[in-house]
């Protein structure tokens, strides 16, 4: 994030979630791919566990899609500590700050431009 | 970033998230205002890994539901005969011939859906969901003659009879239960059934008490609109229950998996707390796993935000229904815009066991199988057909969930996408306007683990809360590794 322009794009698009503006990125089904680091594999198997029931892979399902903008990872580390809106919480006995930590940068990594690229019309 | 930047961004979000989710409308897969007329199917719209290869090896198929191979390795699939919609058809038996297409070998009377089919030492066990006069394992020869194995199966309700699967001379089933969480309202009226069977509802394995709570709802069954009925779990509608009271098990049971010797006899419950435990599979190193969908948000105990899960059974276990979510009870979960929901067991038989995976909430988790050996590649893992959502009945959603065949490492829990429609969008074919899957509901792997069957239920779309099933929309897919 290097200027202020970028930062105020960014807001607006958080504002927009509801309205659909951002595009769905897909992965690449199947693949049998290895986290590059035990950290993002980490960041996995939490994400399987405590998110992707309401964000499967990542994308809207009762919940709004997470990887079709460029959420902050304090954002999605605020996000569940306190779960705005009707989203629940995640307290520390559950996920710890590590923990928390290791799914933001598993979102962004899901985020990153090489895979957005497979996208297909 | 600075502080208060920070700031700024967590409170646009707060502004954001506040009341927006409630006024969001329900995108459900089926939510079409205009179906397309005619399915059609097109190999290159489904996405696989690289190396794979998908083809149609059957279409046309009213409801399919699952599949099975005789010893030479040649598939068979089960038409269900009835789908939620109230639609109610003859259920039928084809063997698919590699040259003369669809040969019927048996069909059966209205008392579907057929859910399961497997075949063992030259006969077809099928289960038979019994929405009309409860549920049943059939025994089915090569030549068309008919066995009742396991007759008064407790499946007239929202659940029916799933599996089933064969091992060491025992025929293994789920059962699955008659209400969403235990209470019988007026969704069931709306399912169909309530009306057809007033006096239906839950039976648990064993003893239970409970805690008293009851349920008030308009009556459906009776003319005047000032009638109320108090309704208890695990009891008939309009039938309440006190603190304390006593309900006794019995078997069969609902929301079970239960187990009868080869050879007939009575059932026996292996384990139960279960919802509805549609997809039965033994992985390569003997244990038995379960696809379990869960609770939806409607009738008189609606229960949010509760993704379809992957159980290894452990037997004698009870594992969680109707009181707890993966481990949580439903006190603890979250429920937008309404009260908690209040536990109605007064005691539980035990902690509930954690489940191996998570899939979406609606996405209905139902086929599984595990690949054996490297032919196909992800050796011990399990692949599971997601349905799809049938929201608004179901709960709101604000995308579709499902409609894909999913890779499971039963070891981490982490579920990928295997097989998914091509597009930004995701959704069955209908909604994408494609040709790709609709309502994947069962997998299964040949004899020889090369290929992965795909058994595609079809298009059902959403009138309201209703579901429109499309009959003659049901294919067979079939992936296998590119050579
Ligand atoms: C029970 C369902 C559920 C679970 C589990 C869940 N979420 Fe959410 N999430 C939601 C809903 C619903 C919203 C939208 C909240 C609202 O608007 O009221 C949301 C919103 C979010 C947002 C904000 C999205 C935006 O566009 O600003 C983020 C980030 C997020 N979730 C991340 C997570 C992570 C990470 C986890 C796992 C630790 C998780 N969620 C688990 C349902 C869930």
């Amino acid at each position: 994030m290097k200027n202020l322009k970028s930062k105020v794009g960014l807001l607006v698009f958080c504002l927009f979630w509801g309205l659909g503006c951002g595009t769905p990125r897909l992965q690449v089904p199947g693949n049998a791919f290895e986290m590059p680091t035990a950290d993002l594999e980490s960041g996995r198997i939490l994400f399987n566990e405590k998110c992707a029931s309401c964000h499967p892979a990542g994308r809207a399902g009762v919940g709004p899609s997470i990887v079709n903008k460029p959420l902050p990872k304090f954002l999605i580390r605020f996000q569940v500590r306190h779960g705005l809106g009707v989203m629940p919480a995640f307290p520390e006995q559950i996920l710890s700050d590590t923990e928390v930590r290791q799914i933001a940068d598993y979102l962004a990594w899901l985020r990153r431009p090489s895979l957005a690229t497979v996208d297909q019309e | 970033m600075n502080r208060t930047l920070r700031i700024l961004w967590v409170g646009l979000l707060a502004c954001t998230l506040a009341g927006c989710y409630r006024i969001l409308p329900s995108k459900g897969g089926g939510q079409l205002a205009d179906p397309p007329e005619r399915r059609f199917t097109e190999p290159a719209h489904v996405r696989l890994p690289e190396g794979y290869r998908i083809e149609v090896v059957a279409e046309g198929l009213t409801y399919p539901t699952a599949i099975t191979f005789d010893e030479a390795g040649t598939p068979y699939v089960v038409e269900a005969g009835y789908a939620y919609g109230e639609v109610f058809l003859e259920p039928r038996l084809l063997r698919i011939d590699p040259t003369a297409g669809l040969m019927p070998v048996y069909t059966g009377s209205r008392n579907g859906p057929w859910n399961g089919v497997t075949f063992h030492q030259g006969y077809f066990y099928v289960a038979e969901g019994g929405q009309l006069e409860g549920g049943r394992i059939l025994r089915i020869s090569q030549d068309g003659a008919v066995e009742v194995l396991v007759d008064n199966l407790p499946s007239r309700g929202d659940h029916h009879t799933n599996g089933p699967l064969i091992q060491n001379g025992y025929l293994y089933f789920g059962q699955g239960t008659a209400t969403n969480a235990g209470v019988v309202g007026n969704d069931n009226a709306d399912y169909g059934w309530l009306q057809r069977f007033p006096d239906f509802h839950d039976v648990p394995c064993a003893d239970i008490t409970v805690t008293g709570h009851n349920y008030t709802t308009d009556n459906v069954l009776t003319a005047d609109p000032n009638d109320r009925a108090v309704t208890g779990p695990y009891s008939p509608y309009n039938q309440s229950v006190e603190a304390g009271q006593l309900i006794p098990g019995a078997v069969p049971c609902n929301g079970a998996i239960l187990r009868v010797p080869l050879t007939g006899g009575k059932p026996e419950v292996v384990a139960w707390g279960v919802r509805n435990p549609y997809g039965l599979a033994f992985s390569p190193d003997g244990e038995l796993y379960v696809t379990d969908n869960l609770y939806d948000v409607r009738g008189s105990r609606p229960i949010w935000g509760t993704g379809d899960l992957l159980w290894k059974i452990e037997a004698g276990q009870w594992y969680g229904w109707p009181d707890f979510y993966k481990g949580i009870p439903v006190e603890r979960l979250e429920f937008p815009g309404g009260q908690a929901r209040q536990p109605v067991l007064q005691n539980h038989p035990n902690k509930p066991p954690p489940a191996v995976a998570s899939f979406g909430v609606h996405a209905s988790a139902c086929g599984l199988d595990f690949a054996r050996g490297a032919a196909f590649g992800f050796p011990g893992q399990a692949f599971v057909a997601q349905f799809g959502d049938l929201a608004p009945a179901v709960g709101k959603v604000l995308a579709p969930v499902g409609y894909q065949i999913a890779r499971v490492n039963v070891q981490t829990g982490v579920v990928e996408p295997f097989a998914i429609n091509q597009g930004k969008k995701h959704g069955p074919a209908s909604y994408l306007r494609s040709g790709g899957f609709e309502r994947p509901i069962d997998v299964q792997f040949d004899p020889s683990g090369n290929a992965l069957y795909v058994v595609d239920f079809g298009t059902v779309t959403m009138n309201g809360s209703k579901p429109v099933p499309q009959p003659g929309t049901g294919v067979v897919w079939r992936i296998s590794r590119e050579e």
